[in-house]
């Protein structure tokens, strides 16, 4: 009913350090109540992606929207990282006489961090965004709440073919993203900056090892899943939102997706990181 | 026990959260009839079919589906009950990315192995019983509001379920529609005989001539549970009022003789007179 | 719909093509069982040296190294992966040697004159082990070179 509004509770009593300890705790069950609603949320979305073989066409749909369409961006963003890393690294190695190893600073920048972490929250503002959103919109208008009614399982529906398409698109992109920003280092570093491109890739190959690629595309797999999580599960509770009703909470979800999903990318990142050294 | 009851509350408590919005409702309604559920907006009327179709889960007692209590049931029996209704949500709620035949055909696309052949003949002749089989190809969007609540009702009907709930099925649309509305919802009566329908509507001109047993809800319990005569003839003053709001207001009179003090519309004409243009 | 699986297939064709590039070439993924054989050589100090490090003869690469161990007397065992068509013999003299002076550390093998070639599972039993710069400094500055 629209005008059942949820009042949040606010403790009242004397004391202000009482007030404090209060407001600082319910926040903490709050936040609790969030994270534990998140991971049954993403385990449900797994769970419901053993059903593959029939969500195919939504898959389809999902890896063109997320895969297809961040293609150009992923490209662009690529190829201009790698080019600005080329030109800092060659004048940073260049007081050490060292830029031969121009190639190797490159591709690892790239490979260990930048290219998962960028092609994430690239994917989130673009993709992510639109997730939210779309699944938001059809919560505030009914849709979701009908596809119950006709027992078709909204996570089968339309978080599962998401984190499918994600699983399938965030590494190819990563890893579209490191090869393009390897190139943009040989176009500062080899073409501009008049490096031998021989050094350039030896450097490359003899730097890179299977642990750092395998470290890359686990990122990479993770960074999907947290952010299909994120994104889907803000505008899958659109209704629940205390601060907006109908569109305006369609809004400031889409926001809390995405400034979340960027957040979480780069804390699992340090996680992730300090695992694999 | 002379009918079959389609729909029962037993001492119903429903709402969300910690906000009650319906209190120790009992309500039976026999099965293949059209009842009309009505009240004002924030009456409660939402609630009710939420809690029927099983989205929300009254705070206590027990919800009867055919006989059958919904919340003790498990899993797939769960399901199938709630598959035996068929529901037209407000503005249809159809889903945007998908044309109107393929909404119409989601649950059979969905849930069995029928071919894509087969569901879209069927989705046809399901939007032909509407009048809109012209309209397959359309995205919801692209269609008027009447035809989207249409659609959306070509979809309840699918596979000719016991119960339809339609909520708020004139609302929003222009006499014409309403009345065509009306009428489609009669001739389902008449082409399936043994469906139950309940039209939850704030809108009573155009449900007395459909409904066999009206409803109102007033403030979280049940004002009236009776035939629609016998609404007219009550002498209950909220009942009076809700029925005569139709035919003529008081407050709407006064409204109208109201104006607005000269020299504030002198005021107001003066500062839109370079914005407005008047003669 | 034919648009829709058009588009995916480029977006999968490249894909698929960058994270080959990555796996295969830059990371050094063995697809198919590797081609060649495993020599062992035991050193005292390895530091450095890391796994996927070249092996060469001459300056040329020959092989890589596949796994680092520490065995019971405390010594680096090293498994040297050698390409089929280089032939070791058993007097061959591996050792831990730098690229430059800050460089990635490699093994150099240096052929011996025996008849007994070294077959799967072998050992180089002759090892130079890792030069250590700072070591050496010290010694040279507080005179403990004889």
């Amino acid at each position: 009913m629209s005008d059942c509004k949820k009042k949040l509770k606010r403790p009242v009593s004397g004391s202000k350090t009482a007030d404090l300890i209060a407001a600082i705790g319910s926040l903490v069950v709050f936040l609790i109540n969030e994270i534990g609603a998140m991971a049954l949320f993403m385990f449900g979305g797994l769970r419901a992606m053993v059903n593959f073989t029939s969500q195919i066409s939504k898959i389809l749909r999902q890896i063109a929207a997320i895969g297809y369409g961040s293609l150009f961006l992923i490209i662009l963003i690529g190829l201009f990282t790698g080019m600005v890393i080329g030109l800092q690294g060659y004048h940073t190695l260049s007081q050490f006489g060292s830029t031969g190893f121009l190639g190797s600073a490159v591709a690892l920048s790239l490979i260990r961090e930048l290219a998962p972490v960028l092609t994430a929250i690239m994917v989130t503002g673009r993709a992510g965004s639109a997730m939210s959103a779309e699944i938001g919109v059809m919560r505030i208008t009914d849709q979701i709440d009908a596809l119950e009614v006709m027992n078709i399982n909204p996570m089968n529906f339309l978080i599962a073919p998401r984190l499918t398409a994600s699983l399938i698109s965030f590494p190819l992109l990563t890893s579209l993203f490191a090869v393009v920003g390897i190139f943009g280092g040989y176009i500062t570093g080899v073409l501009l900056l008049d490096m031998s491109s021989g050094i350039y890739f030896s450097r490359i190959n003899s730097s890179v090892v299977w642990g750092d690629v395998l470290g890359c595309l686990v990122k990479a797999v993770v960074f999907a899943i947290l952010v299909v999580t994120v994104c889907c599960y803000k505008g899958f509770f659109v209704h629940l939102r205390l601060d907006g009703k109908g569109a305006e909470a369609v809004g400031n979800a889409t926001t809390s997706a995405v400034v979340l999903s960027c957040i979480l990318i780069l804390i699992f990142d340090y996680v992730i990181t300090s695992f694999h050294m | 026990m002379e009918q079959p009851l389609s729909i029962e509350l037993k001492n119903c408590t429903m709402g969300y959260g910690n906000f009650v919005v319906l209190k120790n409702i009992s309500l039976q309604i026999p099965a293949g009839r059209i009842v009309a559920i009505l009240g004002g907006s924030g009456g409660g009327k939402t609630t009710l079919l939420r809690h029927i179709t099983g989205l929300n889960r009254p705070f206590s007692g027990e919800i009867f589906l055919e006989g059958k209590s919904l919340w003790s049931q498990s899993g797939r029996d769960f399901q199938k009950l709630r598959g035996s209704m068929g529901v037209l949500f407000q503005d249809g709620a159809l889903l945007g990315q998908l044309t109107v035949a393929e909404n119409v055909g989601l649950r059979l696309s969905e849930l069995t192995k029928l071919n894509k052949k087969t569901i879209r003949e069927i989705a046809l002749y399901y939007l032909s019983l509407v009048d809109l089989a012209d309209y397959a190809e359309f995205y919801p969007t692209e269609l008027s509001g009447g035809m989207r609540k249409r659609v959306g009702l070509a979809r309840a009907l699918v596979a000719e379920p016991p119960i339809l709930l339609c909520d708020e099925p004139t609302s929003g649309l222009d006499p014409i529609n309403a009345a065509k509305m009306d009428e489609l919802l009669l001739s389902m009566k008449e082409r399936f005989p043994a469906m139950t329908i309940v039209s939850i509507s704030h809108d009573l001109a155009s449900v007395h001539k459909t409904a066999a047993q009206v409803v109102v809800l007033n403030e979280g319990h049940i004002a009236y549970n009776g035939n629609f005569s016998g609404l007219e003839n009550t002498q209950d003053p909220f009942l009076r009022q809700f029925i005569e709001r139709k035919v003529s207001s008081d407050k709407q009179e006064e409204a109208l003789e109201k104006s607005l003090p000269d020299n504030i519309r002198q005021l107001m004409y003066d500062s839109l007179k370079d914005i407005i243009h008047r003669s | 719909m034919k648009r829709l699986e058009f588009t995916v297939g480029i977006f999968m064709l490249i894909g698929l093509a960058c994270l080959g590039y990555l796996t295969v070439k830059l990371g050094k993924l063995e697809v198919f069982s590797s081609d060649g054989y495993t020599v062992q050589a035991k050193f005292t100090s390895i530091s450095g040296l890391k796994t996927g490090a070249s092996v060469e003869i001459s300056g040329v690469p020959i092989g890589k190294v596949t796994g680092i161990t520490l065995n019971n007397n405390f010594l680096a065992v090293v498994d040297l992966l050698i390409n089929n068509d280089i032939v070791l013999t058993d007097d061959s003299i591996a050792s831990i040697k730098t690229s430059g002076l800050i460089g990635d550390k490699y093994v150099s093998v240096s052929v011996g004159g025996s008849e007994t070639l070294l077959t799967e599972g072998g050992e180089i039993s002759d090892t130079q082990s890792s030069l250590d710069i700072e070591s050496l400094i010290s010694k040279y500055l507080f005179g403990d070179v004889k």
